[in-house]
């Protein structure tokens, strides 16, 4: 019943794609003849900046470069590595990429699609211009760099600070103030955490990852496991499980089937009143939000008090050339811009919550963002998520395998030290640290 | 009169050869292109090396992989059996029931076939709101019928979610075999009908008696489309659960498997000669299922005649 129907979508397909092809040769040949204006395309997952982008980051480049015209071209986080992948084989990517931190495109490097940033001279990426941390990032092992340091983010939570001040309820500093907090809101009538396990993905990011560098000490923690001196089921990492464990009380009825947008729906609509967030979430929220209630951000509780306090602060993106691109020249002076003071500002105003990675000192605008900026500075120290770099190259992918057996912890199907010993199994049999 | 024949012939190819050159360039070279891929792997510089049956071996003698594999199969499996043993007796059932001319006909077979032409995305998001668990319209309309203890969030339950996305994918498709069952019905000719009623068939013996025979070769035509669709089955476990196919991979298909491997997920590699792998051992799977379908299919009509 459904072969029929593919055989004539592909006829379809086929046709339109003829007559697509034969129009868009025709179209470019044409506007070529009329102005020599050279095209740059930027490729990127962040649907959710294509207007930033547009409206205000790309202008800014354009009005100085008149004979440029530079495009944003996002595709949706969960197809992106795969349309970057068939675009790059096939030879229509666009000239800028923009590639994910640590191990996930070191092998389109590898395969010769993105060039060696590190050998373009009139690019500044250097360590005057960038933290070692930020660099790190996106080189591989031998220390090439593919990819020029963007933006990062920064892990805690959100509250309604309005509804906070009307029921008089305070920041927690310890888990166990967090606890008595959540007993309060539920008290009160409202769901204390929006969180769900409906998407796996939501139990590391917004889950593990927000807790586990202040109960692992941070950098501590993560380079232990790197140099395999530390294991998941070290005191730390098996009570940063327990706290996430404790969650499950405070969480909506039905959790198991609330996703990522369910959550955000649940805390704009104020029906429940925390939700472990990243920096990310500052825009995501002023669109959703408004000006109904005020958002505030508090750093992630300690386990007890005295302890100190870490934040995850991971590089969330850099900009990679493409190494087949016909318009070189033009995109790496577009790329140096994005090294200067000029883009700084331009940036950070624009994408509150997205932190330039770049050195130059720029003033936040938006409270909420400035705040969880200054979680990295206030904390003892700042280190990206766990297992993004090294240790989930290999058959056992750590950073998915933290997401799975989260979730079914969520559900009840595991304790967090079952969780710790089943990470720990796999995570040894499959990763050997290489003289790091 | 030879000339005329043979000329007569040399038309069916013309009616032939575009469905042959789709057929050749989009399945049947792509075929032998992924055959010939799986015996590749990446060397460490992400270079392919000719590695023989490396693939295959590994794919089933690593732990992880062949859980992962066997998992994937039997969910494949699971899927199908749901579609098969639920979709189509309730097809057969509404096919039936709109071949007796009831009143307002036409309109249940449009209403039956609308959720066909819905785009599968809006599907997958419709069914996802309707089961939500904070606002999802499921948990009161099973309250209406003092029900409500009944509801929990299937979709995100390792045991239930592929049932229900099975369901799911059933209700979309209900459509096609209630209309390919109900062509079928008709055609059973009137007379043949009329005169079982006057030997003194009733309505239920008439249908296990008469229209189920004479509808046969239709229900194995179905069951086969039913076959080779199902196993396959992907867009919906994707556009609902992603590519990780959770809680657990309890929804991890044959397909979204060989998609996470061919294109990787965040951190993990696309590995697109094992993706080749995997392609080729479902097609052997997709094959011993249609042969098995072909020796029984020729068994029954000979028993037939």
């Amino acid at each position: 019943m459904k072969k029929g129907k593919i055989v004539i979508v592909f006829m379809l397909v086929f046709i339109v794609m003829l007559t697509a092809c034969s129009t868009a040769a025709n179209d470019s040949s044409g506007e070529k003849k009329e102005s020599e204006k050279i095209e740059i395309v930027i490729e990127s997952w962040r649907t959710d900046d294509i207007a930033v982008w547009e409206d205000v980051v790309l202008p800014a480049y354009m009005d100085r470069h008149p004979e440029v015209t530079v495009k944003f071209n996002a595709t949706s986080n969960s197809e992106y590595g795969t349309t970057l992948t068939t675009k790059l084989q096939g030879g229509t990517a666009g000239d800028i990429i923009m590639v994910e931190p640590y191990d996930y495109r070191i092998s389109l490097f590898k395969e010769g699609y993105l060039a060696n940033i590190g050998e373009i001279t009139t690019i500044d990426a250097d360590t005057e211009h960038y933290d070692e941390f930020a660099l790190s990032a996106w080189q591989t092992d031998e220390g090439e760099l593919f990819g020029l340091p963007l933006a990062a983010v920064s892990h805690g939570f959100i509250y309604n600070k309005t509804k906070f001040k009307e029921l008089g309820l305070e920041i927690p500093k310890t888990t166990d103030e967090f606890f008595s907090l959540c007993q309060q809101i539920e008290d009160a009538g409202y769901v204390a955490l929006a969180m769900g396990s409906a998407d796996e993905w939501v139990a590391n990011v917004y889950g593990y990852s927000i807790v586990a560098p202040t109960f692992t000490k941070g950098e501590e923690g993560r380079q232990g496991l790197i140099k395999k001196t530390a294991k998941f089921t070290d005191e730390g990492f098996v009570n940063a499980w327990k706290f996430l464990d404790g969650w499950k009380e405070y969480m909506p009825d039905g959790y198991e089937g609330i996703g990522y947008s369910d959550m955000t729906t649940m805390f704009s609509t104020e029906q429940a009143l925390m939700m472990s967030a990243g920096s990310w979430d500052v825009a995501v929220m002023a669109g959703l939000v408004g000006d109904s209630f005020e958002v505030g951000g508090f750093q992630t509780p300690v386990d007890k008090t005295g302890d100190k306090n870490y934040v995850c602060l991971h590089p969330d993106n850099a900009l990679a050339l493409n190494a087949s691109s016909d318009s070189k020249e033009a995109a790496i002076e577009f790329l140096q811009w994005t090294t200067t003071k000029e883009f700084a500002k331009v940036w950070n105003d624009a994408l509150p919550g997205f932190f330039t990675l770049s050195k130059h000192e720029v003033e936040l605008e938006n409270p909420l963002a400035s705040e969880m900026f200054s979680w990295a500075s206030k904390a003892e120290g700042a280190s990206p998520r766990l297992a993004y770099q090294y240790i989930s190259r290999g058959d056992f992918n750590t950073d998915s395998e933290i997401s799975r057996l989260t979730t079914l912890m969520f559900l009840g199907e595991l304790t967090p030290e079952e969780v710790a010993k089943q990470l720990q199994e796999g995570y040894d049999a499959s990763y050997s640290p290489k003289g790091f | 009169m030879e000339k005329k024949r043979s000329k007569s012939r040399l038309y069916i190819l013309w009616f032939v050869l575009p469905a042959f050159l789709l057929y050749t360039l989009f399945m049947i070279i792509p075929l032998f292109t992924s055959m010939y891929q799986s015996l590749y792997v990446y060397n460490d510089a992400r270079e392919l090396v000719f590695s023989g049956l490396e693939n295959y071996i590994k794919l089933f003698t690593d732990e992880m992989l062949y859980a992962r594999f066997i998992n994937a199969m039997g969910n494949s499996f699971k899927f199908f059996l749901i579609n098969m043993f639920i979709q189509n007796p309730i097809a057969l059932l509404l096919a039936t029931l709109l071949a007796t001319n009831v009143k307002f006909g036409n309109g249940y077979r449009t209403v039956l076939y609308i959720p066909c032409v819905l785009s599968l995305v809006m599907v997958a998001f419709i069914w996802q709101m309707i089961l939500n668990p904070t606002w999802g319209i499921a948990k009161d309309f099973l309250g209406i019928f003092g029900l409500a203890h009944v509801y929990s969030p299937w979709l995100g339950q390792k045991n239930s979610a592929l049932i229900v996305m099975a369901l799911i994918s059933a209700w979309q498709n209900m459509g096609v075999p209630v209309l390919l069952y109900y062509s079928a019905l008709i055609n059973i000719p009137q007379e043949l009908l009329n005169a079982a009623k006057v030997e003194g068939c009733n309505s239920f013996s008439l249908f296990w008696k008469i229209k189920i025979p004479m509808v046969m070769p239709m229900i194995s035509t179905v069951s086969l489309l039913t076959y080779v669709y199902n196993f396959n089955a992907f867009d919906l476990i994707y556009a609902i659960k992603g590519p990780l196919a959770g809680p657990d991979f309890s929804t991890d298909t044959m397909m979204s498997f060989f998609f996470r491997t061919f294109y990787g997920h965040e951190l993990q590699q696309p590995n697109a000669p094992m993706g080749a792998t995997l392609a080729v051992v479902m097609l052997l799977v997709l094959l011993v299922g249609v042969a098995v379908y072909i020796v029984w299919n020729r068994w029954a009509n000979r028993k037939l005649n």
